[in-house]
């Protein structure tokens, strides 16, 4: 439930606005000048902030599509990302979201039609080479759908440039959008998991793992390609046990040959993010284990991060071909 | 710990009675006031005797951790009958058109409202704005010393077009926040909540005193120390952090490299689970 809405003056008038709005008649509506007046002051508190985030309307300025960093993406094929909201609705705690942003409020950025233009410049940028779009990296793509009906305005756009490819990511059980229209064969859509005792302690507000297996067997019935993101790859004593049986359950529920593409990564923060989380939640577990720091970026011990990666891909290729399956490389 | 900031005696007096304040000697050129888990400061009128006072609250009060702080006080506006109290959600310097953004709080009986903080008494009352005279100084100083979500201002409406502010008396101002308390006690045990978690968090383990007694550690050394004895209890709760054989070494490092040893072995032997 949102109860504060703070409003960028420039976007008060937007149609995308007046909607949100419309949508939360009792909440408190702000005027602020820029977004960043409110997100990115200094003394703000994430962790307090995330049990009551307001949501922020704004218009996104200046380079709204990304390439990727090196090593993320499927393929040989040039990756790009786009955001249209920072923060999510799940409260994840290996999610890099909370040590890298200062509040915890949600904020929509209304203007899609600005990403639209800058995806289609991209697309036509690089003529003959296949682009794919990722919408969930800031965000979860699909959680907040009944409010931002960002899948409904993207959908009809990648229709119309089928040489683009489109990832949604998702943990959300907000498909109702996808099962009532046509297939898009250039959308991915893509959802995380971890095993069960994991995903119960550490991604708070998700839906359960057998309601997201749910609503994957409805979107391949119906022909949409799905995608399976298992990352990070979270370590514990019983691992093994603990991957086996979530593959099981998945490959149980999901048919192989329907899936575009699995990718697993391990689990791994930039220092200063990891940092940052570590302040918030000195007394979580994840943070408190051992890690190493590569080239800025802490992990796992190597030996222990090889034998997880190692073990779940094994896992991994008695379920589905090599060919689909795409491991995430981080800095060695 | 939580801290008032307030303009005038007659708006401190309620206060002082009610939370049973006592002076605080030596806090010229202030009147300042301390009791159990509160201060409160009587800053005079103006943003930058707001800004000024808070500082100097902070300074006295000790700088240890974040604290409450909240800016009570009179206000002016167009409609609002007098009485009627408004927890800021902004506050705007109407000299330097800069807005900032207090959290609003839902545990709270009061709306919530837009503050203009002005440089001379207003009479011209415009639009929804709550109008007085010290809340974007004290904002954006107490924001230096507190994360945002502990940093409030509550204006209770003194005068409107109806009730111009020199009919006010300063009995009649101690009414008005009296009338006031108790969405003022609400908001101080709602922020002092906060202020207690966020200590608990940031307190020393326990094991803490009995290390320090026993070695001689530099202060990054006592970071180290810190930071690896809250992994200890995280990873091994109710398993006392004193290492076999600690008791042997002589020399600060040895015994954080003692430390980093053990947890790091326990951590990858699989002992520590992530989960649960």
């Amino acid at each position: 439930m949102i109860h504060t809405l703070y409003v960028e003056e420039e976007v008060a008038e937007h149609p995308r606005t007046r909607e949100v709005c419309e949508r939360f008649p009792r909440a408190v509506r702000i005027l602020c000048r820029r977004y960043g007046e409110i997100f990115n002051r200094k003394a703000q508190n994430f962790r307090l902030q995330k049990r009551n985030p307001a949501l922020i309307l704004a218009r996104k300025h200046g380079r709204l599509v990304l390439e990727t960093p090196p090593g993320y993406g499927l393929g040989d094929h040039r990756h790009f990302y786009f955001s249209h909201m920072l923060n999510c609705l799940y409260d994840c705690r290996y999610c890099f979201l909370q040590g890298m942003y200062r509040s915890a409020h949600y904020v929509l950025f209304v203007n899609y039609e600005d990403f639209r233009s800058a995806i289609e410049a991209k697309i036509s940028g690089f003529c003959g080479e296949t682009c794919f779009f990722y919408s969930g990296y800031d965000c979860d793509s699909l959680a907040f759908e009944p409010v931002t009906r960002f899948a409904e305005n993207f959908l009809p756009f990648f229709a119309g440039h089928p040489e683009a490819w489109t990832e949604f990511r998702t943990k959300s059980t907000q498909i109702q959008v996808l099962l009532e229209r046509k297939v898009i064969p250039n959308c991915v859509v893509a959802f995380s998991f971890t095993p069960l005792g994991i995903s119960e302690t550490l991604e708070h507000r998700v839906p359960p793992i057998e309601k997201r297996l749910k609503a994957m067997k409805e979107l391949q019935e119906r022909g949409w390609k799905l995608g399976l993101r298992f990352d990070p790859l979270i370590y514990q004593p019983d691992f093994r046990a603990h991957y086996e049986r979530l593959y099981s359950d998945v490959f149980r529920v999901l048919r192989p040959e329907g899936l575009h593409s699995v990718s697993l990564g391990p689990f791994r923060l930039p220092k200063s993010l990891y940092e940052n989380m570590y302040r918030l939640y000195p007394d979580e577990k994840l943070f408190a284990i051992s890690l190493e720091e590569r080239k800025g970026v802490l992990s796992y011990p190597r030996g222990l991060e090889e034998e997880v990666t190692a073990f779940c891909t094994r896992e991994l290729l008695r379920h589905i071909p090599g060919d689909i399956l795409f491991p995430c490389h981080v800095p060695a | 710990m939580v801290n008032f900031v307030v303009a005038l005696p007659c708006e401190a007096r309620p206060l002082v009675a009610h939370y049973r304040l006592q002076a605080i000697r030596g806090a010229e050129p202030f009147m300042a006031y301390e009791g159990e888990g509160m201060a409160l400061i009587v800053s005079g009128i103006g943003k930058v005797a707001a800004a000024a006072a808070t500082a100097f609250l902070h300074a006295i009060t000790g700088k240890g951790g974040d604290r409450g702080w909240i800016n009570a006080g009179l206000a002016g506006h167009a409609s609002h009958p007098a009485g009627y109290g408004v927890l800021a959600h902004k506050i705007t310097d109407h000299s330097t058109g800069e807005s900032w953004y207090p959290q609003r709080r839902l545990d709270l009986p009061c709306d919530t409202g837009e503050v203009l903080t002005v440089g001379r008494p207003e009479k011209d009352f415009q639009g929804s704005w709550v109008y007085e005279m010290e809340a974007s100084g004290f904002y954006a100083t107490a924001c230096r010393f507190s994360t945002s979500e502990l940093v409030h201002c509550y204006k209770v409406i003194s005068d409107n077009p109806d009730v111009p502010a020199a009919q006010l008396t300063p009995s009649g101002v101690e009414k008005l926040m009296q009338e006031h308390l108790g969405v003022l006690d609400a908001l101080v045990n709602g922020v002092a909540s906060q202020v207690q978690e966020l200590a608990s968090r940031e307190a020393d383990p326990p094991e803490m005193e009995r290390y320090l007694s026993r070695w001689r550690f530099t202060v990054t050394q006592c970071h180290q120390l810190r930071r690896l004895l809250r992994r200890w209890r995280t990873l091994s709760p109710g398993r006392p952090a004193w290492p076999d054989g600690l008791e042997k070494l002589t020399r600060a490092r040895d015994v954080l490299a003692c430390l980093k040893a053990r947890i790091d072995s326990d951590s990858s032997a699989g002992r520590v689970p992530t989960e649960g």
